[in-house]
């Protein structure tokens, strides 16, 4: 029960109660405005019938040839409205919007202690399809897994076949 | 090293060292290397920018600006010299200056794309639409291509409206219900034919098959609805156009501009078409709900109809509940729909429960789906209150969905009771009992919160936990115990369980953001700022949170603590100045057109924004406070002439971006933040800002004629062309004090009331209560007189001179006496006031030693002056000290002065001594727990009061270090006073 509309720049001032989580990156606003100059269409926002700003989504889409896919920057949910089904109906817009751009795949990046969402991600029909090491920094560093979904478009589903070897930050494209 | 750089070309390997340097931060050597590069070749355009690049960030920035104005004048064309040149003057905010290069550059070379591009961005930058017109007109004679007509069209549209930033309404899908009637509007029939060409031009370019984007089919829609074309609209989005579109742009487009025709019926089609397919579209049903009264309008109300409109959207929203009851995952949507649609009868005053039944019942209905989610509470509030008396048969309910008697066993059942404990804490139904009641139920709570662990032990350290719900509801209800109350014990008690509770989760940030505002309103600087740092603040966040922290500090203070955080605050600030002009130039680089007016709409809001100007208002006072003489306040002056210029600030257009709404709304209506109490104290902020700013505008102007000469006969002739004559500076700052005296009139006159308190998300008390309260600016004012009566012009005056001394030395008295009264006491929040009162002094000392510094370096130059002149024994019919007499009633009464800012000094000293004294003894207990020292659990309740006995030491430590604070400060000033040599 929301609604999702795209994300306005003014939103920015408002989405303080949802980048307060503790796995929410807040980013200077020149990547925000970048996102929303860019990819209009893949920054959306959920809100309450409150008025409550519920989660977010911001993308893009990327790559050429077989690797043009689209791509979750970031994806967050209040933990006000959890549980609630939110955060798949923000990805099933990226999607969607990815379909309509004859994309390959959609993909994310995840950290490896981050089970709930890896849990939803795979419910969602995600897979890991690689381990990017210590892509997240910190004390210590964390490894992400690049989880993928197959679009229409890639038929035999080759985007998602898992690669064994777990590859480092800067051999990771777009 | 030229190795390195072989494979480039000459000029370029010539140059390429200074960039590298550069980006290193190198300054110093790559101006030496570019000083290197131009003795070989002097007219390497490109080096002497470097040059300036360099200079620039050695702070040498007239000199840059010099070498920047010849280059400008060599009218460049090479890419590197236009880039360079450009960050220089986005770096000294001179965003004209680069249309300037970039002007004289095309009309060197007018085919030239990329001059032409980027000439466009610079007027994107400091929004000049019309030029952007004409540049994006040539840019498409040298190449037709899409991009640039639009630039074309969307500028001669931006060129036509009073404020871009109105059409933001315009392009927002869906658009917002209650904006159904735009505020846009045209302006004057010239400008509505702007328009209309913009319209007639695109036209063209539909009929020719033209348009490529989804942008610009946006934008061709937009320029329909700002003529009000909505058929054509409509047949716009029905037609070929609509493939370029997202299905959900198209299907939200035409239902707005549907509703725009007031065609009703077909909006109730449409969307009851869309809620089938979408059954938790939010907006949808709003709209659905609107058309359905729309279509009622005038018809009568009749439940047994079954033809009727409203019977039939009651029949329509039950379907939608029904198919819900076998879904596996259950929507709120159609739940939701229901609670809204019985709301919006009863605003139109019908009969709600004739139509859809007991309120109850749809409450409860919902309840049972969704009671067990977080969001339950935060849904029902809307509603709630619709039906008093069904509040608390529907509260008895939620409890007896709880079932068994004792804990809960389980999440569902540990959620269920934190929806239950929230819903009352809503609905407010503790606030009738008495304070033993609440306090038997604030234990409940904490007694509940501590069994209900074991519950959440699995829980991802970085997830939510339920059971921190109830710690949370303990924690509202100990501040509202303390509202009522005004005892300390209560918001000590509420630190406290914030702190253990935060040990358990220590991601929390609900607790972190109490945790910063408790240990504020007890004048806990230290234990705030370890919550600020917690929450990590960063970029925006520092406009919309930093009222948390950053204006609690300076009260109290807090100095080491609030200098950190307003330098954060201010590179954030003015990076993103200068940033925010680009980042419009992104939206057309990009084509995201329909963005435009909403990337302009922000730039505006955070330029103007209040926190940021009295923040940086903020930093220059401190600074200048805190100089150690009247040499580095000059400097300080110097450095900040750029930043801060009154008629720079726009004061009609100033705008609030704090954000309230962090916190989440678990209060009673009466206790839930009210728009009047915002705007109450955004006046608060813009009054102190006008006085601040003033007071500052003031000290810069006394510096002034500490820096003005005494004529020196000589150059009769000359003397008063200088801005810096006795007479000049001394009026230029009397015009200063007339304006701040003129601004406290109407406030003195009526002081602003004070901000409820009662508001847990409200924002803090204003530092400028206080201020009128012991009346900080009547002091300055007298100083500033007093200043004025001495300076050496026609003006002088003895007598006033030493009326506005024996006013000082009243006020002081006066201030001094008020201190006493209130220091010394055992009460925690006289203590903290104690602080603040105090802290304020400080200010008036520091401000008065700059003072005194003017009277000392008008006197030395005096002196010389008189020397001189008994040398020469030259007659001067100028009214200057001419005579030791002149000189003497000065120098006396300027001693006077210093004295008794020495006694000022030294009588606060002792009041601070003593308060320091007072809370190093450990043996007063300021603060006791008076409810959780009789939790059921013995082992937890040891923790809660070892937690006690840090946040009491973290209090004491906090009120140490300000004090200290404040008198190291005293101490400076106090030797600086005594170096004066009159």
């Amino acid at each position: 029960m929301c609604t999702l509309r795209p994300f306005a720049a003014a939103d920015l001032l408002k989405i303080n109660e949802i980048n307060l989580d503790p796995l929410t990156e807040t980013y200077g606003m020149q990547f925000y405005m970048q996102y929303l100059a860019h990819w209009p269409e893949y920054f959306q926002i959920a809100v309450a019938p409150n008025g409550d700003f519920m989660g977010y989504i911001m993308g893009k889409a990327e790559g050429r040839g077989s690797n043009w896919h689209g791509h979750v920057t970031a994806l967050t949910v209040s933990p006000k409205y959890r549980r609630l089904g939110v955060a798949a109906a923000l990805m099933k817009t990226l999607e969607d919007i990815s379909e309509r751009k004859n994309c390959y795949f959609v993909d994310l990046f995840v950290r490896v202690s981050n089970k709930n969402a890896i849990a939803m991600y795979e419910k969602l029909g995600y897979t890991v399809y690689r381990t990017v090491l210590e892509y997240y920094s910190g004390d210590p560093d964390e490894n992400a897994f690049d989880m993928r979904k197959a679009l229409s478009r890639d038929v035999e589903q080759k985007s998602v076949i898992p690669v064994e070897h777990p590859v480092r930050p800067e051999d990771v494209d777009g | 090293m030229a190795n390195r750089y072989a494979g480039f070309p000459y000029t370029e390997r010539r140059v390429r060292p200074i960039y590298d340097l550069l980006d290193n931060g190198n300054n110093k050597k790559a101006l030496q290397e570019a000083e290197k590069v131009l003795k070989k070749q002097p007219n390497l355009l490109c080096a002497k920018a470097l040059k300036c690049l360099a200079l620039l960030r050695l702070g040498r920035e007239s000199e840059s600006l010099e070498l920047l104005e010849v280059i400008k004048n060599e009218s460049p064309v090479d890419e590197s010299t236009l880039q360079a040149v450009t960050v220089c003057y986005r770096e000294v905010h001179q965003p004209q200056s680069i249309c300037e290069v970039y002007e004289k550059a095309s009309a060197k070379e007018p085919g030239n794309e990329d001059i032409l591009n980027n000439l466009f961005y610079a007027y994107v930058r400091v929004g000049d639409y019309a030029k952007q017109k004409l540049t994006a007109m040539s840019l498409c004679k040298i190449k037709p291509k899409n991009q640039y007509y639009f630039w074309t069209f969307i500028s001669t549209l931006f060129q036509n409206v009073e404020n871009v930033s109105d059409l933001i309404q315009l392009c927002t899908i869906p658009a917002s219900r209650n904006s159904a009637v735009c505020s846009f509007t045209a302006g004057d029939k010239v400008k509505s034919s702007g328009i209309a060409l913009v319209h007639r031009l695109m036209e063209k370019f539909v009929t020719d098959d033209k348009i490529e984007s989804e942008q610009e089919v946006l934008t061709y829609i937009l320029v329909l609805e700002m003529l009000e074309k909505y058929e054509e609209a409509l047949i716009a989005l029905n037609g070929p156009l609509s493939s370029k579109l997202e299905p959900s742009t198209v299907m939200n487009k035409k239902l707005d501009i549907l509703v725009k025709l007031k065609q009703w019926e077909q909006v109730h089609s449409q969307l009851e078409d869309m809620l089938f397919e979408e059954q938790d579209c939010w907006h949808c049903y709003l709209i659905y709900l609107d058309s359905v009264f729309e279509l009622g309008k005038d018809k009568p109300f009749d439940v047994k109809d079954e033809e009727n409109i409203y019977v039939k959207a009651k029949k329509f929203i039950d379907g939608m509940v029904s198919s819900q009851k076998d879904a596996q995952f259950k929507k709120r949507g159609p739940y939701l729909a229901r609670l809204e649609y019985y709301k919006a009868l009863t605003d139109q005053q019908l009969p709600a429960a004739e139509l859809l039944g007991e309120f109850i019942n749809i409450l409860k209905e919902y309840y049972t789906e969704f009671g067990a989610k977080d969001s339950c509470v935060h849904d029902l509030r809307r509603y709630i209150h619709l039906s008093e008396n069904d509040i608390l048969p529907f509260l008895t309910h939620t409890y007896q969905c709880l079932i068994q008697e004792g804990m809960p066993s389980n999440k569902t059942q540990l959620n269920l009771l934190v929806t239950n404990a929230a819903l009352c804490r809503v609905v407010g139904i503790k606030s009738m009992f008495g304070v033993n009641e609440k306090h038997k139920f604030i234990l409940d709570e904490i007694n509940r919160y501590i069994a209900c662990f074991h519950l959440c032990a699995d829980a991802v350290a970085t997830d939510p936990k339920s059971c921190d719900g109830l710690a949370l509801i303990a924690a509202h209800s100990l501040f509202e115990l303390w509202t009522d109350t005004e005892e300390s014990n209560y918001l000590f008690e509420a630190i406290v369980l914030c702190e253990y509770a935060l040990s358990q989760s220590p991601f929390n940030s609900q607790l972190k953001i109490l945790l910063l505002k408790f240990y504020h309103l007890l004048g806990g600087s230290e234990g705030a700022q370890v919550a600020y740092i917690a929450l990590d603040l960063k970029h925006m966040q520092l406009d919309t949170l930093g009222y948390l922290h950053l204006f609690p500090l300076i009260s109290s203070a807090s100095y080491v603590h609030a200098t950190h955080v307003l330098n954060t605050s201010i590179k954030f600030f003015t990076n993103n100045s200068k940033e925010s002009a680009d980042h419009v130039t992104f939206a057309y680089k990009y084509e995201a057109l329909t963005k435009i007016p909403e990337f302009i709409g922000i730039r505006e809001k955070m330029s103007n924004s209040t926190h940021y100007l009295l923040s940086t208002t903020e930093k220059m006072l401190c600074e200048m406070f805190s100089s150690p003489n009247y040499g580095s306040c000059v400097q300080m002056a110097k450095d900040m002439e750029i930043s801060l210029n009154l008629e720079r600030i726009k004061w009609n257009n100033l705008r609030d971006n704090r954000d309230f709404s962090v916190l989440w709304d678990i209060e009673a209506p009466d206790r839930r933040l009210t728009e009047e109490c915002i705007v109450q104290s955004h006046n608060h902020n813009l009054v102190l800002l006008r006085l601040r700013s003033l007071l500052l505008h003031c000290i810069v102007s006394c510096l002034n004629i500490g820096k003005s000469d005494p004529p020196s006969g000589r150059n009769e002739n000359e003397a008063p062309e200088s801005n810096f004559t006795f007479s000049k500076t001394r009026s230029k700052m009397m015009e200063f004090v007339i304006q701040l005296e003129e601004t406290m009139k109407p406030v003195k006159n009526s002081i602003p009331s004070p901000l409820s308190k009662r508001f847990i998300n409200g924002p803090p008390v204003s530092r400028l209560l206080l201020m009128l309260q012991v009346n900080y600016f009547d002091l300055i004012l007298n100083e500033l007189r007093f200043l004025s009566s001495l300076v050496p012009t026609e003006g002088s005056n003895r007598e006033k001179c030493q009326y506005q001394l024996d006013a000082m030395i009243l006020f002081v008295d006066e201030y001094l006496r008020y201190v006493r009264s209130i220091a010394g006491s055992s009460l925690i929040q006289l203590r903290n006031t104690v602080i603040q009162v105090c802290s304020l002094f400080v200010e008036l000392v520091c401000f008065s030693c700059i003072i005194a510094g003017v009277c000392e370096v008008m006197m030395t130059k005096a002196k010389q002056n008189l020397v001189k002149k008994n040398k020469k024994k030259k007659e001067n019919s100028q009214r200057i000290i001419d005579s030791p007499d002149e000189f003497e009633w000065r120098v006396s009464l300027i001693n006077k002065f210093t004295g008794f800012l020495v006694e000022v000094i030294k009588n606060l000293e002792s009041i601070l001594k003593s308060e320091e004294k007072l809370w190093s003894d450990k043996n007063t207990k300021l603060c006791e727990l008076v409810v959780s020292n009789n939790v059921d659990n013995k082992e937890e309740r040891d923790k809660i009061i070892a937690v006690s006995s840090t946040v009491l030491e973290n209090l004491y430590l906090s009120y140490i270090a300000n004090i200290t604070q404040m008198s190291t400060v005293l101490k400076v000033k106090l030797k600086y006073l005594s170096s004066l040599k009159m």
